[in-house]
């Protein structure tokens, strides 16, 4: 199948396996899934490229608020050259890449405590208008954990097309 | 597609005071303001610069240098467009300034333990998953800049595509073809 309907889902693809699409949106995708291979392949697709997205590495918020602080713009040109040196060749006898890399957050006080998720309203029933929360779907669900339809680490990501189906029969009921 | 049927995307922090007003604040020398735009933004600004030049090191570098000089430039800022897109205008243009100044890598890249988002403790899952991701990655290097950047910004950004075109200095039309040569290509890639 590849139709107008096949690239109008393309499309809405990655709205969707976010979460956020509506559930009225997200019902004629997923019918249009359990009918059609080649999209459903792509979906599959798209849950590995979400599974691939890359984390903030640790300690650069607090290395560029530092940075934000310091100078208003091309600081790390700015280092005197002297001092530059100094620190690297310091760094480097004292062991390496992890001193280095330390030097350039020079500020690891200044760390802010991870933002904690926003809490997360449990799938409660469906309004027309509710979008899918993805994140919500991805808490472990309330009482399941010996087992409801999905286990206690169940994300949209872990879904198959007929697994997203019933749930969002299940969140319509 | 709609609008109305997309839910606003939500802010990393959960915060839900506005850009502009956060950007108002931080122009006037609020220094909570302006770290409050570092730290919901840092995702989306690191992403782009790790897809441009595919190394962590030079990413951290050009995430930094997009920060330092889009908060420099806040009196300049005119609001046209939102201040995310403008941003991540900004982080586009530092790693390709970054990129000019070294041979981008083609070996296959390395994904380590750290580099995976979390959630998954179990040691084999994660070898599972890890390799998984080193696959993806790796066909995702495999791409042209516009296809990667326009996949990726796409399903893990979660941008339109007018926001992408409007990032990357291109047009709404040229980014769609462009996501779909580039899923094209991966599926060729991961079979
Ligand atoms: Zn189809």
């Amino acid at each position: 199948m590849n139709s107008a309907t096949c690239e109008r889902v393309r499309d809405q693809l990655p709205d969707m396996l976010a979460g956020r699409l509506t559930l009225e949106a997200a019902q004629p995708v997923l019918a249009h899934l359990a009918a059609c291979a080649e999209c459903a392949e792509e979906a599959r697709l798209i849950r590995m490229l979400r599974q691939e997205a890359v984390p903030v590495p640790a300690g650069l918020e607090a290395r560029i608020r530092a940075a934000a602080a310091v100078r208003p713009a091309r600081w790390r040109f700015a280092v005197p050259r002297p001092a530059l040196i100094a620190a690297t060749i310091g760094a480097a006898l004292l062991g390496g890449a992890t001193l280095l890399r330390q030097y350039r957050a020079p500020a690891p006080a200044a760390q802010a405590p991870a933002p904690a998720a926003a809490p997360a309203p449990a799938p409660v029933g469906p309004t027309a208008a509710a979008p899918v929360d993805a994140r919500a779907l991805m808490q472990p669900l309330p009482g399941s954990v010996d087992g409801g339809p999905f286990s206690s680490s169940a994300s949209l990501d872990d879904l198959s097309v007929e697994e997203l189906q019933t749930l969002l029969k299940e969140m319509q009921s | 597609m709609t609008v109305s049927t997309i839910a606003p995307l939500e802010t990393a922090d959960g915060d839900t005071s506005d850009d502009s007003q956060l950007v108002q604040r931080a122009r006037a020398g609020d220094v909570e303001a302006r770290d409050r735009l570092i730290g919901r933004h840092l995702r989306d600004v690191y992403a782009v610069t790790f897809r441009v030049l595919g190394e962590r090191d030079l990413a951290e570098d050009a995430a930094q240098d997009a920060f330092v000089n889009a908060l420099g430039a806040l009196p300049r800022f005119r609001g046209e467009s939102s201040f995310r897109t403008w941003l991540l205008r900004v982080a586009v243009n530092s790693a390709r300034s970054l990129s000019r100044r070294r041979v981008r890598r083609r070996e296959v890249s390395i994904v380590a333990a750290e580099d995976l988002p979390g959630g998954e403790e179990n040691p084999a899952t994660r070898a599972v998953l890890l390799s998984e991701v080193a696959r993806v990655r790796d066909a995702l290097e495999q791409l042209p800049e516009k296809q990667r950047l326009s996949v990726t910004l796409r399903t893990q950004q979660g941008l339109s595509h007018a926001e992408i075109a409007e990032l990357i200095g291109s047009t709404e039309g040229a980014v769609r073809v462009n996501y779909h040569l580039g899923i094209k290509r991966l599926r060729e890639l991961l079979k």
